[in-house]
C-alpha cells in the first residue's frame, strides 16, 4: 500500500520510487496516465527511464514543487530571441553532471513531459556548445568522430565563414 | 582516419608487401597505412575492390591505386634485380576529381561506372606494368555493373540486366549459347523481374528482385546455384518464388557469390549458404545444392558478407555486428601438391581463354600475338618461380597452421550431415576436411567498413574510432548498460541519444556563429545544423518579420549568404504557401510573433494537436497528400530531402503531419521521428506492385520497437486512379495487416493529386490518435 496522496513509479531497471501525486504530475505524461488509471495503488511504469536518471528527474520535480520560479513562462514566450543566460542558480548546479547523464535527463524531460526540465537541459547543452571556441572543441566535447576529409572540411568552412568571422 | 589492413598471399605483390621483408603468406592481418600514407593524405578511402591478384584502392579524390600485378622486379623482365623488391603500384589519375560510383573487378578485368558512364581497365598486358583502360559500348545510362571471373553483368537506368563475357558455364543467360560477347546485350527478361541486389560469382550469380523471387544461373559443379543439383544453368532459373523466399530467408540484405559457393545474408543477420567448402554436406551430398542455415559462435548476428577463392582455395568472409571478422574456408589451409596440380590446370585453363579472347579479338594484328607468345613465355618462367615460392609458403604455412588448428572453433550446423565415405575418388583423396571458421583479430579502436576478397587475399578498409569508447568502458556501470543498450553513432556522438526533434530544440539557441562551428564537426552535424528549419528561425530572429525592402537588401547584399536566402524562402513557404501579396505578408506575420520553433514547440508539446508522422517508399505521393491537406490543392513537387513539416487545421484539433523523405538510405533514421508521435501515417502507391513486398518490410521495420505495439496505424493506399491500381484489400494482404491484433489500424483507399477519399483519413486521425504520448 502506497501512502496516501503518493504513488509509485517504477523505472525501466525496476527500482521503484515513493512520489507525492502532486510532484509526480509536473509530467504531463504521468498526469495522463493518472487520469486514465482508476486503482491508485497501481505503480507506474516508466519504461524508457532508467533507476538512476528517474530519481535526479524526481528531485528535479521536487525542488520545484517547492520553490516554484517566480517567472512566468508565458512572458517569455513573446520574446524573438531565445536567451540560454536566464537558468537559475539551483538548476545550474543540477545541471552540472556528465554529459551522458544530461542527454538521458533530456530524453527522460522528452519522454515525461516536463518542459521546465527539457528547457533547463537544452539551455546547458546549448550552453557547452557555445563555450567551445572551435570545432575541434566541439568534437572533443561531444565526441564526435569527424568523417570529412579535408577537402570536404575546406569548403564547409568557406559556406560558412561570413559567419565565423564575425566574432 | 582510415586503415587499410590485408592478409592472404602476396605471390603478386597484392599486398603491397616487398618480397624481402615479409612472408610470401601472411596468415595476420597486416596495416598499409604507412605505405599508402601519402595517397591519403587530404582524402579518404571510398572503395576497395579485389580481382584475381590485384587490389585496387579508390580513393575519395577519384584517383586509383592498383598493386597485385606483378612486382617490380618481374615487370622489367627480370634483367635488372634491384634490391629492394617492390611491389609495382600504379597510380591511376585519370578520373581524378571525378565520381567514381562503383568499382567491381574480375579475374583480369576491373569496371568502373563513372559519373554514368563504363570503362574497364584490363590487366591482360600487366606484365608490362601497365594497365589497359577502354570506355565500355553502352547505349543507355548504367546504374549498375558486376564483375565474375571472365564474364560482366550491367544494369541500366531501365532495369534491365545485360551481361558481356566469355561464357563457359551459361553464366551469361543469353538466348543462345555463345562463346564470347563484345558489346554488352540484355538477357532474357523475366516477368517482374527488376533486380535488387545481385551477388556475382567466378562462374555463376544470383539475383534477387523486388518482385521478392530469386534466380539463379551459371555453373552448378559444386551445388552453388541451390538449385537442388549440380547441373549448370544457361537460362536463369527461379530457385524461389516470393513466398517462398520470404518464408526462408526472410527480408534479403545482400547476396555474395565466390567460385564455388554462394552466401545470403537477410535483416535480421542471418546467413544461408550453398557450395563446395561451407560446413554443409560434401560433393554429392543433398544438402550441399541447397540454401542451408549457418550459425556462429554466441549466436552473433552477421552484417556483411563477402565471398571469394580461386587456385583452389574457397573462402568467404564475414562481418558480426559486434565487429568479429570470421574467415570460413580453406584460405590458411596448406593443401600440399594437390593444390598445385590444380592450379596449374586452372591456369592453363585461364591461359586458354585469354587467348581465345585475344585471338579473336585481334587477329588481324600477329605481331601482337607474337608478343603475346613471349609474355606467355614469361608467365611460364613465373609459374615455375611462383611454385618454389609456393612450396616455401607451404612449409610456414603448415607450422602456423599447427598452432592455429588448436584455437579454431567449428561452426555448429542446424542440419548435421553423416559423415559417411564418399563414393567419388576424387574425393577420397581428399583430405575429409571440416570447414574452418576462424577469427581475425582486428584491433579493437577499428571498426570495418568495407571488406574483399581475391582469389588468395584479404583486403579490409577500417575506420578508426577515436579513444573515447575505451575510456567509457573503464568508466562504472552506468556507462557499461548505456553501452549495451544505446550504440553512440560516432559522427554524432553524445547527440545520438536524442531525436532530432530534440536536436533542433537544442540547436535553437544558438546563433549563425555556433551552428556554424557544430558544422565543422562532422557531416551529420553538419546536416542538422545547417538545416533550413533552424535557418529560418534564426532569419527571423536577427532581421524581423520579412518585407519587400528585406527582400532587396537580400539581393543586393553580397555579403549575406545564400543560407540567409533559403531561411527567407523556407520561410515565407511555410508561412504563407498560398500566394498571398506582400502587403498581406506583413500584417499576417504581426498577428503571429512568435517564432517559427516556439510555435512548434508549444504546438508539439501542448495539446489540441495531434503529431502525426507521414512515410514510405519514395514516389508514392507523400508531399503531393500533405499538400493537398494543406493548400487543398495540387502542387509540382519534387522528390524530399529531409522532411516537411505542416499543420493541418482539420476538426477539433489540428494535425501536425512530419513528412519524411523515403528515399532509402533515409529509411533507417525514420525511427528517430517515431517519439512523441502520435499516429502513423503509411503511405503506399497501389499501382506499384513490384516494392509492395519493400513496403511491407519497411513498415515492419519500423514499427518492430515493443514501445509502437500500440501505435494507430493509417495505411493509405494512394494512386487509386491507375487502372493496374492494387484494390486496398489487396494491399492489406500483401502487407499482411491482419496480423496485427493489438494495434489499432485503417485502409483507405485515395487519390491525392484529384483529393478523393484524403480527409476520411483526418476523420480517422481525429477519433483513434493515441492520446497518452
Amino acid at each position: 500500500m502506497t501512502e496516501l496522496g503518493k504513488i509509485k513509479l517504477v523505472s525501466s531497471d525496476s527500482q521503484e520510487f515513493e512520489v507525492d501525486r502532486e510532484v509526480a504530475a509536473m509530467s504531463q505524461t504521468i498526469k495522463n496516465l493518472l487520469e486514465a488509471i482508476e486503482d491508485e495503488n497501481t505503480a507506474i511504469p516508466i519504461e524508457n527511464v532508467k533507476g538512476e536518471i528517474l530519481e535526479r528527474v524526481i528531485h528535479y520535480c521536487e525542488h520545484h514543487y517547492n520553490h516554484p520560479s517566480p517567472k512566468n513562462l508565458t512572458e517569455n514566450e513573446n520574446e524573438y530571441e531565445r536567451r540560454t543566460d536566464d537558468i537559475e542558480p539551483w538548476d545550474q548546479t543540477f545541471c552540472n553532471v556528465e554529459q551522458p547523464i544530461l542527454f538521458e535527463l533530456i530524453l527522460a524531460a522528452n519522454y515525461l513531459d516536463i518542459k521546465p526540465l527539457l528547457d533547463v537541459c537544452c539551455k546547458t547543452v546549448a550552453n557547452l556548445i557555445k563555450e567551445c571556441r572551435s570545432p575541434e572543441e566541439i568534437r572533443k566535447r561531444f565526441k564526435i568522430k569527424n568523417d570529412f576529409t579535408k577537402e570536404e572540411e575546406e569548403e564547409i568552412r568557406k559556406e560558412n565563414a561570413w559567419c565565423l568571422d564575425e566574432k | 582516419m582510415t586503415e587499410i589492413f590485408v592478409c592472404g598471399s602476396n605471390q603478386n605483390g597484392q599486398l603491397l608487401i616487398s618480397k624481402t621483408k615479409e612472408p610470401i603468406f601472411s596468415n595476420k592481418l597486416i596495416p598499409l597505412s604507412s605505405e599508402l600514407s601519402k595517397f591519403l593524405k587530404g582524402t579518404s578511402v571510398k572503395f576497395i575492390s579485389c580481382g584475381s591478384t590485384q587490389t585496387l584502392i579508390v580513393l575519395k579524390n577519384g584517383v586509383i591505386l592498383i598493386f597485385g600485378i606483378l612486382f617490380q622486379q618481374q615487370a622489367m623482365n627480370k634483367k635488372q634485380s634491384t634490391k629492394d623488391n617492390k611491389p609495382n603500384l600504379i597510380v591511376f589519375t585519370k578520373f581524378k576529381k571525378k565520381k567514381i560510383e562503383q568499382i567491381s573487378t574480375g579475374s583480369f578485368l576491373t569496371l568502373l561506372l563513372v559519373e554514368g558512364k563504363v570503362w574497364e581497365l584490363n590487366y591482360l598486358h600487366g606484365i608490362s606494368g601497365k594497365v589497359e583502360i577502354k570506355q565500355v559500348k553502352f547505349e543507355n545510362k548504367c546504374t549498375g555493373i558486376f564483375s565474375g571471373a571472365n564474364y560482366q553483368l550491367f544494369l541500366d537506368h531501365k532495369h534491365h540486366l545485360l551481361s558481356a563475357g566469355i561464357c563457359s558455364h551459361g553464366e551469361l543467360a543469353h538466348k543462345k549459347l555463345v562463346d564470347k560477347v563484345d558489346t554488352p546485350t540484355e538477357v532474357i527478361s523475366f516477368l517482374f523481374a527488376i533486380p535488387q541486389i545481385i551477388g556475382c560469382g567466378a562462374q555463376h550469380f544470383i539475383v534477387y528482385t523486388y518482385a521478392g523471387e530469386l534466380f539463379a544461373c551459371g555453373k552448378g559443379e559444386n551445388g552453388q546455384l541451390g538449385t537442388g543439383d549440380f547441373a549448370d544453368q544457361p537460362k536463369l532459373k527461379r530457385l524461389y518464388n516470393k513466398k517462398n523466399t520470404l518464408a526462408k530467408f526472410g527480408a534479403i540484405r545482400d547476396i555474395a557469390c565466390g567460385d564455388e559457393h554462394s552466401i545470403i545474408l537477410n535483416y535480421e543477420g542471418s546467413v544461408f549458404v550453398c557450395g563446395k567448402g561451407l560446413a554443409v554436406g560434401r560433393k554429392g551430398r543433398p544438402e550441399q545444392n541447397i540454401f542451408n542455415n549457418i550459425r556462429f559462435p554466441n549466436e552473433c548476428s552477421i552484417q556483411l558478407i563477402s565471398a571469394s577463392g580461386g587456385y583452389g582455395k574457397s573462402f568467404s568472409l564475414f562481418l558480426s555486428q559486434s565487429n568479429d571478422l570470421f574467415v570460413l574456408g580453406n584460405l590458411f589451409e596448406s593443401k600440399q601438391k594437390k593444390i598445385e596440380n590444380v592450379k596449374t590446370k586452372e591456369k592453363q585453363k585461364k591461359n586458354e581463354n585469354v587467348n581465345k579472347n585475344e585471338k579473336e579479338n585481334e587477329i588481324e594484328k600477329e605481331k601482337e600475338n607474337e608478343k603475346e607468345q613471349e609474355n606467355e613465355k614469361e608467365q611460364e618462367n613465373e609459374k615455375e618461380k611462383e611454385k618454389e615460392n609456393e612450396k616455401e609458403k607451404e612449409k610456414e604455412n603448415e607450422k602456423e597452421n599447427e598452432k592455429e588448428k588448436e584455437k579454431e572453433k567449428e561452426i555448429e550446423i542446424e542440419k548435421e550431415s553423416d559423415s559417411e565415405n564418399d563414393s567419388e575418388n576424387e574425393e577420397k583423396k581428399e583430405k575429409v576436411t571440416k570447414p574452418e571458421l576462424k577469427t581475425l583479430k582486428i584491433p579493437q579502436e577499428f571498426y570495418i567498413e568495407q571488406m574483399n576478397a581475391g582469389w588468395q587475399h584479404i583486403v579490409i578498409n577500417c575506420s578508426r574510432v577515436d579513444q573515447w569508447t575505451e575510456k567509457e568502458e573503464v568508466k562504472g556501470k552506468l556507462k557499461t548498460k548505456n553501452k549495451k543498450k544505446k550504440q553512440i553513432v560516432p559522427v554524432l556522438g553524445y547527440f545520438s541519444y536524442l531525436s532530432p526533434e530534440l536536436i533542433f530544440e537544442i540547436f535553437g539557441y544558438l546563433d549563425p556563429h555556433n551552428l556554424a562551428k557544430l558544422a565543422l564537426a562532422s557531416s551529420e552535424m553538419n546536416y542538422y545544423s545547417s538545416h533550413d528549419f533552424l535557418w529560418s528561425d534564426l532569419f527571423h530572429m536577427h532581421f524581423g518579420p520579412p518585407n519587400e525592402q528585406l527582400e532587396l537588401q537580400i539581393d543586393n547584399s553580397s555579403r549575406i549568404n545564400s543560407r540567409w536566402k533559403i531561411g527567407f524562402i523556407y520561410w515565407d513557404k511555410l508561412k504563407n504557401p498560398k500566394k498571398i501579396t506582400k502587403k498581406q505578408i506583413s500584417t499576417k506575420v504581426i498577428k503571429n510573433n512568435r517564432t517559427l520553433y516556439q510555435k512548434l514547440r508549444i504546438k508539439i508539446f501542448g495539446d489540441n494537436s495531434i503529431k502525426a508522422l507521414m512515410v514510405g517508399l519514395d514516389g508514392v505521393g507523400k508531399t503531393t497528400l500533405l499538400y493537398r491537406w494543406k493548400l487543398g490543392k495540387t502542387v509540382a513537387t519534387i522528390p524530399t530531402i529531409g522532411f516537411n513539416v505542416e499543420t493541418v487545421e482539420y476538426g477539433s484539433k489540428n494535425v501536425i503531419i512530419w513528412e519524411v523523405c523515403g528515399g532509402d538510405k533515409i529509411r533507417p533514421l525514420w525511427r528517430h521521428y517515431l517519439p512523441g508521435t502520435q499516429v502513423l501515417i503509411w503511405v503506399v502507391d497501389s499501382n506499384d506492385r513490384a516494392r509492395i513486398l519493400e513496403s511491407k518490410y519497411e513498415l515492419n521495420r519500423l514499427l518492430s520497437g515493443e514501445e509502437h505495439l500500440l501505435m494507430p496505424v493509417v495505411v493509405v493506399c494512394n494512386k487509386q486512379d491507375l487502372p493496374n491500381a492494387m484494390t486496398p484489400a489487396q494491399i492489406v494482404d500483401h502487407l499482411d495487416l491482419l496480423s496485427w491484433r493489438k494495434r489499432n489500424w485503417f485502409v483507405q483507399p485515395t487519390i491525392a493529386i484529384t483529393g478523393e477519399g484524403i480527409y476520411k483519413v483526418l476523420d480517422w486521425i481525429q477519433n483513434n490518435y493515441n492520446s497518452f504520448i
